[in-house]
């Protein structure tokens, strides 16, 4: 019984000394971890569609409350803002279109202060090889290049600005979305930025 | 003398995995460059002297039939240390070994020598035993890393080391590659001790 | 199902977790000696990666992502699969005493056999649902065992073959294990 008791005692001893050196070590490395994966995972995409700063935009996050998914936790949006001279002069955030031809399509958009694009970059798509994919050529992106009002950036055949990439129709379409969508987010955004 | 002695064995008489035959995982998977295979081998070591040291001091604590749990535990709070330390700051490495660091945990040399020595040793020779084991190992998956980058993309640490019109013997960085490698190096090992005893 | 077949396919053949994964070295070598110890190992593989997969599976998706636990994930995982491990022993050896004489001195050994902690957070990383996971195990498992058994079928040829003494054991077993791995390599067009 003894011997018992004392496996007991030991082995919860040292799960507890483990989870107290662990608990630790996670909100000791926490934001260094975010910050590595938002380097890694997005910031080529973010510096990509930024115009000129002298900041570290992937260290200026704004952070913006999006309401709740379906599972009830709350979902931010990072907004990465680029400035010179300690002045926000341009910004960019991800956006999403689940109307691209296979899965989503992840964009990551570049606008000034007054809400002009000025970069975009197709982060993660699942488009067809050679045809959808066609979508990441600079060539299409750089249309969006100074668009302002969500209206215009549609494709040509539904009254936009953008020219469909031919034969990936679809998937030029949910990048359009996806800026569109941004782009109706920007007073929102330039809102908590300006604060 | 005696911790010295602890700490020369891991490097050439029982140097894993070529003489201790354990923990050949991430020897084949995380080789296919010297630098991945020294950040696992180094991964590793921090695992194993950290792991080594607690298992001693609590060597007399530790009841004998709930050893191998004690063990697991200890290990592994070391692995997730890695894991998150590495993430937090080598976060590219972290991407390329990838599922074999929290694989560390169930590496056999790190179990085995805490069975085998740790807990029955004091705390110094401990901290030899894993520390002369881990750079045994990080220099062996070092080694071996360097074999294969060499042969498999014709560079060192990722600088060019051959001659212009080398062409890749691009299955050495593949799976294969892997296997016959670390079989011809074992042969090899064999041979060099066969040698000795000769002489 | 389309779907389910290709995750079959792929786990045994093109993505083999021996011989394309590195996963499960140690016994992969050291019980390839003796056709049946190897099939017995591969039995033991099959049915503790399974079992283990659904149980950490449950864990991680009711336990550790609710409560942002996932840093413990590693430790988690390998504490289940080892008391799992004993269990699944205890068990055996009370109600089915057939089956644990075949497997039962395997059992202990598969604790620290990686593929099974592999297999497991592997579909955890790939986001599983339940079911893929299920037969994403189990396949794995399978392709486990092919390889040990074509392993150990060769190996047991090598008793009466003269070999270089240099080469003997592990050596040789590492070599023919590399020809094994460019033999899969075939495999790789058949699931794109």
């Amino acid at each position: 019984m003894r011997d018992l008791i004392r496996m007991v005692v030991v082995l919860t001893a040292i799960c507890a000394g483990s989870a107290l050196v662990l608990s630790y070590t996670n909100q000791a490395t926490k934001n260094q971890r975010e910050y590595q994966i938002t380097k890694y995972v997005r910031g080529p995409s973010v510096i990509a569609v930024l115009g000129d700063f002298d900041n570290d935009p992937l260290k200026d996050v704004v952070k913006i409350d999006m309401g709740k998914d379906d599972k009830g936790r709350i979902v931010e949006k990072d907004i990465f803002v680029a400035k010179r001279d300690n002045k926000p002069v341009s910004m960019a955030y991800e956006s999403v279109s689940d109307k691209g031809y296979s899965g989503l399509i992840n964009v990551m958009v570049g606008l000034d202060t007054e809400g002009k694009v000025i970069g975009v970059a197709v982060m993660t798509h699942s488009e067809t090889p050679g045809k959808g994919s066609l979508v990441e050529e600079q060539d299409f992106r750089d249309q969006f290049k100074g668009l302002q009002v969500p209206q215009d950036v549609k494709l040509s055949g539904a009254g936009g600005k953008i020219d469909a990439i031919s034969g990936a129709t679809v998937s030029s379409r949910a990048v359009a979305e996806a800026v569109a969508k941004a782009l109706e987010l920007f007073p929102r955004v330039i809102k908590e930025v300006m604060l | 003398m005696s911790v010295a002695k602890e700490f020369t064995k891991g490097l050439w008489n029982e140097i894993p995995p070529f003489r201790l035959v354990l923990g050949l995982c991430p020897v084949l998977a995380v080789t296919t460059a010297a630098k991945n295979g020294l950040g696992m081998g180094l991964a590793t070591t921090f695992v194993l002297v950290f792991a080594n040291l607690i298992i001693s001091l609590l060597r007399n604590i530790i009841p004998r039939k709930v050893r191998i749990a004690a063990f697991i535990v200890v290990i592994a709070s070391f692995v997730v240390i890695v894991e998150l330390v590495m993430q937090a700051y080598f976060y590219p490495l972290f991407k390329v070994l990838g599922i074999f660091i929290p694989l560390i945990v169930v590496n056999c040399i790190i179990l085995g020598r805490a069975e085998a020595f740790a807990s029955k040793n004091r705390v110094v020779p401990s901290i030899a035993d894993g520390l002369g084991m881990g750079i045994g190992f990080t220099l062996s998956l070092t080694f071996l890393g360097a074999v294969r980058e060499i042969i498999g993309s014709g560079t060192l640490f990722g600088h060019p080391v051959m001659w212009e019109s080398f062409q890749p013997f691009s299955v050495m960085v593949q799976a294969p590659g892997a296997f016959i490698c670390l079989g011809l190096i074992l042969a090899l090992m064999n041979w060099i001790s066969v040698k000795q005893k000769k002489r | 199902m389309y779907e389910y077949l290709l995750l079959l396919i792929g786990a045994v053949f093109v993505n083999n977790i021996i011989l394309a994964r590195y996963l499960g070295n140690c016994p992969f070598l050291g019980v390839s000696t003796q056709l049946d110890t190897a099939t017995g190992m591969s039995a033991a593989v099959v049915f503790v990666t399974t079992l283990a997969s659904a149980v950490t599976w449950i864990l991680q998706t009711f336990l550790l992502t609710p409560f942002e636990l996932e840093y413990l994930r590693t430790i988690a995982f390998i504490l289940v699969i080892a008391t799992l491990v004993q269990l699944v022993e205890m068990f055996l050896q009370k109600s089915v005493p057939v089956l644990y004489k075949s497997l039962g001195i395997f059992l202990p050994l598969i604790t620290t056999n990686c593929a099974v902690l592999g297999v497991a957070v592997l579909s955890i990383q790939n986001e599983y649902s339940f079911v893929k996971t299920l037969v994403f195990a189990f396949a794995s498992s399978i392709g486990y065992g092919l390889a040990l058994i074509l392993l150990t079928g060769i190996r047991e040829r090598f008793a009466i073959a003269p070999i270089p003494v240099h080469l003997r054991g592990t050596s040789l077993g590492l070599v023919t294990a590399g020809i094994l791995a460019l033999a899969f390599m075939g495999f790789a067009g058949m699931a794109h």
